[in-house]
């Protein structure tokens, strides 16, 4: 089969309209040693919009998640065929530094993993690495960080104290503020509420729902109601394909695929 | 914790009173037209009832939407329950008001009707009921939608007297014009409106108390 006879184009929507492919995902294959994980899977994600993967376990939603910022790298044995652009640029063009990608594309992942420090250094944290030391810059990051991370009026008179006692879904919000002070263009997020109750996952989909007017953001959720509620295109995985991108509304009230009805409604397997 | 799909609610529940203000306003107007003789103003309510049948079918995309995607419970189940069948009163509403500017242009066509039996009174008080069921949902106020359901019989009443003087309790059709045979029509279009009111109030209660009054003796 024709690699690109695979894509999978969306219709045009209103809830993109104006609005320009920020990553794209183009014939991506990609291998664990001989195993494949994904297979010519071709998306295109919006700026500033909220994309859900959703799919059953193994189906290479988080495998295609940690592509995005080449986290995938880490691991050994791997390869990929077909490409990735963020912005227009293959992330795999020579000329990009894997460090760099990954501070502009952040990421929070299932279980929150605050470093054992206080809440202000955690926020500052990657600023620090990267060399800046002015107090009022670090002050100032902290701050907007945790404004944006809907934390500041919990803990601001707080900051001093370790980040370890913090709440669960305080802990979440901490670490997407941390990946927020890096000033990414996207934000991935690998089941952000897995391990929080409804309250804080409440907070955290608001959340989600705010930052979308600033960054691109790509989640993996195993909860359909999460994918239904907080994003505006959701893209259906199973065994390493793509089977199904569209609208959530349209994917959630009357996708095309059969497997995606079936997996929706609770049919599957 | 107020959510962001919240608002979708309150769209919702803003397109009904959208729906239900332009209603009573073709029913006004419908009315108007047959004490006139007024045929621009009876093809006007004419020309109103596809932004009526917009507004059903957006409130029932709405409601689609709602229980696909965010997963309701509670008295917002019971508001998306009811408003399906509110949106469906309200858009036959609009029908009857159509059918009333119809009837009035039929009976100006045929020249003016001296006697309109109890029509006007029963359109005042068919407008009434309608606007007290309108408020029963805007205002949540359950006791002026139990009262509708008491003052619908009035309008029963009336489309009731309205028959007998015509007809007779014998059945006597000899002095029957055309023209009464369609204030007969007319006066059983505002009979319906005061039912689909009351179907209305019925889901207003359901919604603020849970109580199925529906059908109730």
């Amino acid at each position: 089969m024709n690699p690109s006879a695979s894509r999978i184009k969306v219709q045009p929507a209103t809830e993109s309209e104006g609005r320009k492919d920020y990553i794209r995902i183009q014939d991506f294959g990609f291998w664990y040693g001989a195993k494949k994980a994904l297979d010519a899977i071709s998306l295109d994600v919006p700026e500033q919009r909220v994309v859900a993967f959703i799919g059953p376990s193994g189906c290479g939603k988080s495998t295609l998640l940690r592509n995005l910022n080449r986290m995938n790298d880490l691991v050994d044995g791997i390869r990929h065929e077909g490409d990735i652009q963020i912005a227009g640029r293959s992330i795999y063009d020579p000329g990009i530094e894997v460090i760099s990608l990954r501070r502009r594309v952040g990421m929070v992942f299932q279980k929150s993993n605050p470093f054992p420090k206080s809440i202000y250094d955690n926020v500052v944290y990657a600023l620090r690495i990267m060399g800046v030391t002015d107090r009022a810059i670090l002050d100032e990051a902290c701050e907007t960080s945790l404004r944006k991370a809907a934390l500041w009026d919990e803990v601001k008179d707080r900051l001093n104290d370790s980040a370890l006692g913090l709440s669960g879904g305080q802990m979440q919000r901490l670490c997407i503020a941390r990946a927020i002070a890096n000033r990414p263009e996207i934000l991935l997020m690998d089941e952000p509420c897995s391990a929080l109750d409804p309250i804080a996952t409440g907070k955290i989909e608001e959340l989600i729902h705010e930052l979308k007017a600033q960054f691109t953001i790509v989640i993996v959720t195993h909860s359909m109601q999460q994918a239904a509620r907080v994003s505006d295109r959701t893209a259906f995985f199973y065994l390493g394909k793509l089977i199904e991108y569209d609208t959530t509304e349209k994917i959630f009230m009357n996708p095309t695929q059969a497997q995606t009805e079936a997996y929706i409604s609770g049919r599957f397997g | 914790m107020q959510r962001y799909f919240h608002d979708e609610l309150r769209q919702l529940r803003d397109d009904l009173i959208l729906m239900g203000e332009r209603s009573l306003d073709m029913t006004r107007l419908a009315l108007r037209a047959v004490e006139q003789g007024d045929d621009a103003l009876a093809l006007q309510v004419r020309g109103m009832d596809d932004r009526v049948d917009e507004l059903e079918k957006r409130v029932d995309r709405e409601i689609m939407r709602y229980l696909t995607l965010f997963g309701p419970m509670g008295s917002d189940v019971r508001l998306l329950l009811a408003a399906r069948d509110i949106g469906h009163d309200l858009e036959r509403i609009a029908d009857e008001a159509s059918v009333i500017a119809k009837r009035a242009m039929v009976i100006s066509e045929r020249g003016p009707l001296k006697d309109l039996l109890h029509v006007p009174q029963e359109g005042i008080i068919a407008c009434e009921v309608l606007r007290l069921a309108l408020d029963g949902f805007i205002e949540g106020d359950i006791n002026k939608a139990r009262l509708v359901l008491e003052r619908d019989a009035e309008i029963d009443a009336l489309n009731r007297k309205n028959y007998e003087s015509l007809f007779g309790s014998v059945g006597d059709t000899t002095k029957v014009s055309a023209s009464h045979v369609e204030l007969i029509f007319i006066s059983k279009a505002l009979e319906r409106i005061g039912d689909h009111s009351k179907n209305v109030s019925e889901q207003v209660i359901f919604i603020l108390s849970g109580e199925d009054v529906r059908h109730a003796r």
